[in-house]
């Protein structure tokens, strides 16, 4: 029994001591505890953000720039950082098409599994976009949506979908494209307006329109058609280009050719009509003489050009023609 | 001795002041509408953000909800238009809390009210798409597209319901797609390969034609200036040729027999060269001296 | 602290880890099976520690005693403890024990099968199973704790009595567990989620207690920790499974364990004194807190005296009514919208498309005068409108509820044609649909309210879709046909005009080619009469000699010119003209 008491009071002690020992560290450790609660509401405001307080839930008017903020700490305050500069990017992939040479090409497309579209002329195109937006108005921003990219994200797909289902396919695959994405960003700022959402859109592009795999071949063959078509037609314009200036060069020389001939063949007649009429003048004076002369000149210029003379004797005679070997014209 | 016990009873009062203000105040956020209950009975339905006191726990207690705008997709759900074709059109919902206390009373939490309002938001789209035509779904012409309309109509359909049952307002319900069971794309697919198959083949031959149609033009083009130039080279020579009639007409008539003359001494020029054969008689004019020498004793 | 001490301190605080895992497990969905399982994991743990650390003593006992055999006769201490040591031998293998505890973990398994399953797809034979092996499990326990005692006795030690209260307790653990299945087999009624919790509570309760001994032993000296008990000597199941008075197991087990003597101090005597009435006191208090009712928000509470239902009913708020037997209040949630959805059996979640399967045991109705087959989707919303009508008449109001808009289902549509339900009716289907099951309900008198009825999905059934969808897949294919007969227009009619512009274009200009080299012609031809007007005979003889001097220049001939005609042989390989006619005459 007294052993027991002694053994008792010495636990005791020791219970004491360790109790005593730890005091001084608990009492530290408290005073920290303290100094860092107190801390807790100082909040650095990043550089792309705006910062909101809510003092006991309710929303102080004050945005705050980027900065330190010195705020109460936990249940007074509450910051809620936003980021109101950054230019923020959502990439609208889900209907996007599967990459070319991965999977067999299917001949059907499942609802869930495929993502596609339908465009006004009722064809599956797979479109991909990326959107960049800010969010203006960081109170609503913060207190409008609870679940604001899926919204967001919701809103856009739905805006796509409304702009490609006005519009046939070949619009879109070609000249529509802008229309698409400008009817896109119109139909989703109008609608995140109206649900106040505090972004503002500030560009949509289309970075990837393509019909389902299985007809793109068909497209392809489509646009190779076109090319074919108009290299066929500019050939036609270069031939016409090429043959047309020919023509009127040889119309045009035809023509100066004839007005030439013309020109000589009046002059010929002139010098002609001239010479004989000197020539008639002379034959008037002595026509015998003239005539004479004439024949004379004549015969002396025609017959040294003679190559065969024949001189037949007084009996009518017999000509053997001479073989030429080929008679030129 | 007596700054300690200061201390210590400062700490106390802290202690007890904190758990008091604890139990019997609440904040509410901004974004929060809070219903207060005394043993079960609602009493106040709070909207203004801020600190507000009550009874502590046992007594009355706080139910928060979210004001904000919740959002979800409705289940998937195949439907039929007006012309009897099958659709997919998939839907998603925007909706808050109008009616705090309707909320709470009818359903309490926010994966109930969803499941509820997907019902009726399904229902109602059923019905709305029964109203128009597959042509009003997509269509090339902008004014046909009436989706905005049936977006519209579902609301109409639907927020009276839902403000009445569950005192939830829907912010907007959108069409998040439009799509075609399974069974329809392949045929689908096809029509679009014939459609295309269609403009290549139509590119093709209208390229073809406007280039042979170019080419035609060209041809008749080249042949008629061709023409109008030999006619003009007619014309000149004619009346060239006629100028000059005139000319020797107007020379020659004063001795049309000198002339003939004069005109068969040139043809005889022109005509008479190597490759012409003379023959002469022996008895001619120059040709009887030829005889007098050589040819007589030839002949002899 | 010697090794002993920190292998039981460390293996102490891994058995609490694991314990806390398997609790916060517990409270996620298995509860009672798991906490079932637990203490089989903890007698087992403790079992197999307090072994080893006795094995160990001993060992290390043997090894002295082999050493130096003087030193073993001086110590009477230690001759104790090798009685002790020899007084073990059939129990003391660690694998056996884990063995058993593995056993218990197995058949707490086995239990959780038997737990999980819903009401009505428990069968009696498994829930036999679960009995009877909860059952033996208990026994097995009892078995344990009774040895347990026994040996503890023998040894004049009180190291065994956490290891006999552990067992004992387990045996009432899987006593209730035995009883909880088979009131749910023979009374239809389901206890299983209350026991489940009572025993996460109570296995809560427990490890905390061990956590908080653990802790304290550290604060201790290193004797008075070397005579403490074993693990698994719990305050708590020491308070309620020994017989004495509780406050004097609390003051006994705090002097062991702090080393302050609470059996001194007032407060404690008046508690040894007051137990009793204070446990008479609170029971009566509890039973007195039967008769105040809290109705909560959007419920109606009505009261219910002597069996029967009093009206009106009472809003939300505080209540009062005579306590339990006598009086009570049920509660009723009037203002919440239920939901039922009719058409099918179990929703599988997938998405509705009308080829695959969606929903679970569809239920086909004959519509168009019972020639087509739709299967519809119908959710109701109702709420209980008369709480008083609602408890009165029907134990299973949703089920009565279904039965009734089954049948008013039928009655709207049947005469109705399938496309009209699809498409342009479905307004009208609905708004008949819910009158007429609102005065259903009405004549049934079940109080309920029909807030609202939706069509939601209607369509052919599943096996007839694709014929169905066949229809619009074949307007397709006449596009398709269409399309590829415009293809075939747009080839040939382009090359067909093609042909025909080129034709014309030719034409039209071989004919103005014509007319232009007539009229030039033409032309020439007046010009030259004009000219030769003047000197008609000139001018013929002009153009003749021209057209002689074309035709003879520079061609062979031979010119004849004399009187006397010769005789011209021709040659006979070559033909040749003889120009005589003209040339005859231009001489001379």
């Amino acid at each position: 029994m007294t052993s027991s008491r002694r053994s008792r009071s010495v636990s005791s002690e020791a219970v004491l001591g360790a109790l005593r020992e730890s005091a001084r560290v608990i009492r530290w450790g408290f005073v920290l505890l303290a100094l860092l609660y107190l801390a807790s509401g100082i909040t650095r405001v990043g550089p792309q953000e705006n910062a909101l307080v809510l003092r006991f839930g309710k929303l102080q008017p004050q945005v705050h720039p980027p900065g330190l903020l010195f705020t109460w700490p936990a249940p007074i305050d509450e910051v809620i950082r936003v980021p109101v500069r950054a230019a923020l990017e959502l990439r609208l992939d889900a209907w996007g098409a599967p990459p070319e040479g991965t999977a067999e090409i299917a001949a059907t497309m499942h609802p869930v599994r495929d993502g596609y579209t339908l465009t006004g002329d009722a064809n599956v195109v797979h479109p991909r976009l990326a959107v960049r937006y800010q969010i203006v108005d960081p109170v609503a921003a913060a207190f409008s949506i609870r679940q604001r990219d899926a919204l967001l994200e919701a809103v856009l797909y739905r805006s796509l979908a409304r702009a490609l289902a006005q519009t046939g396919v070949d619009a879109a695959w070609t000249s529509g494209r802008d229309e698409v994405r400008r009817d896109t960003q119109l139909l989703a700022q109008e609608e995140l307006d109206r649900l106040d959402a505090g972004i503002q859109i500030t560009a949509v592009e289309v970075r990837e329109l393509l019909p389902a795999r299985l007809v793109l071949p068909a497209f392809r063959e489509v646009v190779s058609a076109e090319v074919e078509a108009r290299t066929l037609r500019q050939e036609a314009e270069a031939y016409r280009a090429q043959t047309l200036p020919e023509a009127e060069a040889s119309a045009y020389r035809i023509r100066q050719e004839a007005t030439a001939a013309a020109d000589s063949a009046k002059a010929r007649a002139e010098g002609e009509s001239s010479a004989f009429t000197a020539l008639l003048k002379e034959y008037r004076k002595s026509p015998a003489l003239t005539k004479a002369r004439l024949r004379a000149e004549t015969l002396e210029a025609v017959l040294p050009a003679l190559r065969t003379v024949t001189i037949l004797p007084d009996s009518p005679g017999h000509i053997w023609l001479p073989t030429t070997p080929a008679e030129s014209k | 001795m007596s700054r300690t016990m200061w201390i210590r009873s400062a700490a106390v009062l802290a202690v007890a002041v904190v758990l008091i203000l604890a139990m019997t105040t609440f904040q509410v956020r901004q974004n929060e509408n809070v219903i207060l209950t005394r043993f079960g009975k609602p009493v106040r339905v709070l909207v203004e953000p801020g600190l507000h006191g009550k009874w502590p726990w046992p007594i009355e207690s706080v139910n928060r909800f979210d004001a904000r705008l919740d959002f979800f997709e409705a289940r998937l759900a195949e439907a039929l238009t007006k012309d009897k074709r099958n659709v997919i059109v998939p839907v998603f919902v925007a909706w808050r809390i109008a009616d705090p206390l309707r909320f709470l009373e009818s359903v309490g939490s926010v994966p109930n009210a969803r499941a509820k309002i997907d019902s009726l938001v399904t229902s109602a789209k059923n019905t709305a798409l029964a109203a128009f035509d597959y042509g009003q779904l997509v269509s090339t012409n902008r004014d046909n597209v009436k989706l905005g309309e049936i977006e519209q109509q579902i609301v109409a359909l639907v927020a009276p319901q839902a403000r009445d049952s569950f005192g939830v307002a829907i912010a907007q319900v959108g069409i998040k797609r439009v799509a075609l069971p399974e069974a329809n794309t392949e045929s689908v697919l096809k029509r679009m390969q014939a459609e295309r198959s269609q403009f290549a083949a139509k590119y093709r031959a209208e390229g073809r034609q406007a280039a042979d149609e170019i080419r035609a033009r060209t041809d008749a083009e080249r042949t008629v200036m061709l023409a109008k130039a030999q006619k003009f080279a007619e014309e000149t020579r004619g009346k060239s040729e006629a100028d000059a009639a005139r000319i020797y007409a107007e020379a020659h008539a004063e001795d049309p027999e000198f002339y003939r003359f004069l005109r068969e001494l040139e043809a005889l020029r022109k005509v008479v060269d190597a490759n012409t054969t003379l023959v002469l008689d022996g008895d001619a004019a120059p040709f009887r001296h030829l005889r007098g020498a050589d040819g007589k004793g030839d002949d002899e | 602290m010697t090794s002993a001490e920190a292998r039981q301190l460390r293996n102490a605080s891994t058995a609490v880890a694991v314990v806390f895992a398997l609790i916060v497990l517990a409270a996620l969905g298995w509860p009672a099976v798991l906490a079932f399982a637990v203490w089989g994991l903890i007698v087992a743990a403790i079992h197999a520690l307090y072994f080893q650390i006795q094995a160990d003593d001993l060992r290390s006992l043997e090894a002295r005693r082999r050493s130096g055999s003087s030193a073993w006769r001086e110590e009477g201490d230690e001759s104790e403890a090798m009685e002790r040591y020899m007084a073990l031998p059939r129990f003391r293998s660690f694998w056996q024990l884990l063995l058993l505890g593995g056993a218990a973990v197995l058949m707490g398994w086995l239990l959780w099968r038997a737990w999980r399953m819903p009401v009505a797809e428990a069968s009696t034979a498994s829930l036999q199973l679960g009995i009877v092996l909860s059952i033996a499990v208990a026994v097995l326990l009892s078995l344990l704790g009774r040895y347990a005692v026994v040996l503890g006795a023998k040894l004049e030690t009180a190291d065994l009595n956490g290891v006999a209260q552990l067992a004992r307790f387990s045996f009432w653990v899987g006593g209730a567990l035995a009883a909880s299945l088979g009131i749910l087999l023979y009374a239809q009624r389901d206890l299983r989620v209350v026991t489940g919790r009572t025993l996460v509570l109570i296995t809560a309760a427990l490890v905390l207690d061990a956590l908080v001994r653990a802790m304290l032993r550290s604060y201790r000296p290193a004797t008075a920790r070397k005579a403490s008990g074993p693990v698994g000597d719990s305050l708590l199941l020491a308070l309620f499974l020994r017989r004495s008075n509780p406050w004097d197991e609390v003051s006994t087990r705090m002097e062991g364990a702090l080393g302050v003597k609470l059996g001194d101090t007032w407060a404690f005597r008046f508690l040894r004194r007051a137990f009793a009435p204070l446990v008479l006191a609170s029971l009566l208090l509890a039973w007195l807190a039967t008769a105040a009712t809290v109705v909560p928000v959007g419920h109606a509470g009505v009261r219910v005296e002597r069996g029967r239902f009093v009206s009106p009913p009472v809003g939300p708020g505080w209540h009062w009514s005579a306590p339990w037997p006598f009086a009570s209040i049920e509660l009723v949630p009037t203002k919440r919208v239920d939901e039922i959805l009719l058409g099918f059996e179990r929703d599988t979640g997938q998405p509705i498309l009308w080829a695959e399967r969606h929903y679970e045991g569809e239920k086909n109705i004959l519509v168009g005068d019972g020639d087509e087959l739709l299967t519809i989707a119908v959710p109701v919303h109702y709420r209980i409108h008369d709480p008083l009508a609602y408890l009165m008449t029907t134990s299973d109001a949703r089920a009565t509820l279904q039965h009734l808009a089954y049948r008013e289902l039928l009655r709207v549509t049947s005469a109705r044609d399938s496309f009209a339900i699809m498409t342009d009716q479905r307004a009208d289907v609905s708004a008949t649909l819910r009158t007429g099951l609102q005065r259903a309900v009405d004549a049934h008198g079940l109080g309920l309210e029909i807030v609202w009825v939706g069509l939601r999905d209607i369509h052919p059934p599943v096996a007839v879709t694709p014929s169905f969808q066949d229809v619009i897949s074949a307007e397709e294919e006449r596009q398709t046909m269409i399309e590829l007969a415009r293809a075939y227009a747009a080839r040939a009619l382009p090359e067909a005009k093609q042909e025909a512009g080129r034709m014309r274009a030719t034409a039209e200009a071989a004919g103005e080619e014509r007319t232009l080299a007539a009229s030039g012609e033409a032309l020439r031809f007046r010009q030259l009469a004009g000219a030769q007007k003047a000197q008609p005979d000139v001018f013929r003889s002009r153009l003749r000699l021209e057209a002689l001097e074309a035709a003879l220049a520079g061609r062979r001939k031979i010119v004849v010119a004399t009187d006397k005609p010769p005789r011209i042989t021709m040659d006979a390989r070559r033909k040749t003209e003889v120009g005589s006619d003209g040339e005859g005459e231009g001489d001379e």
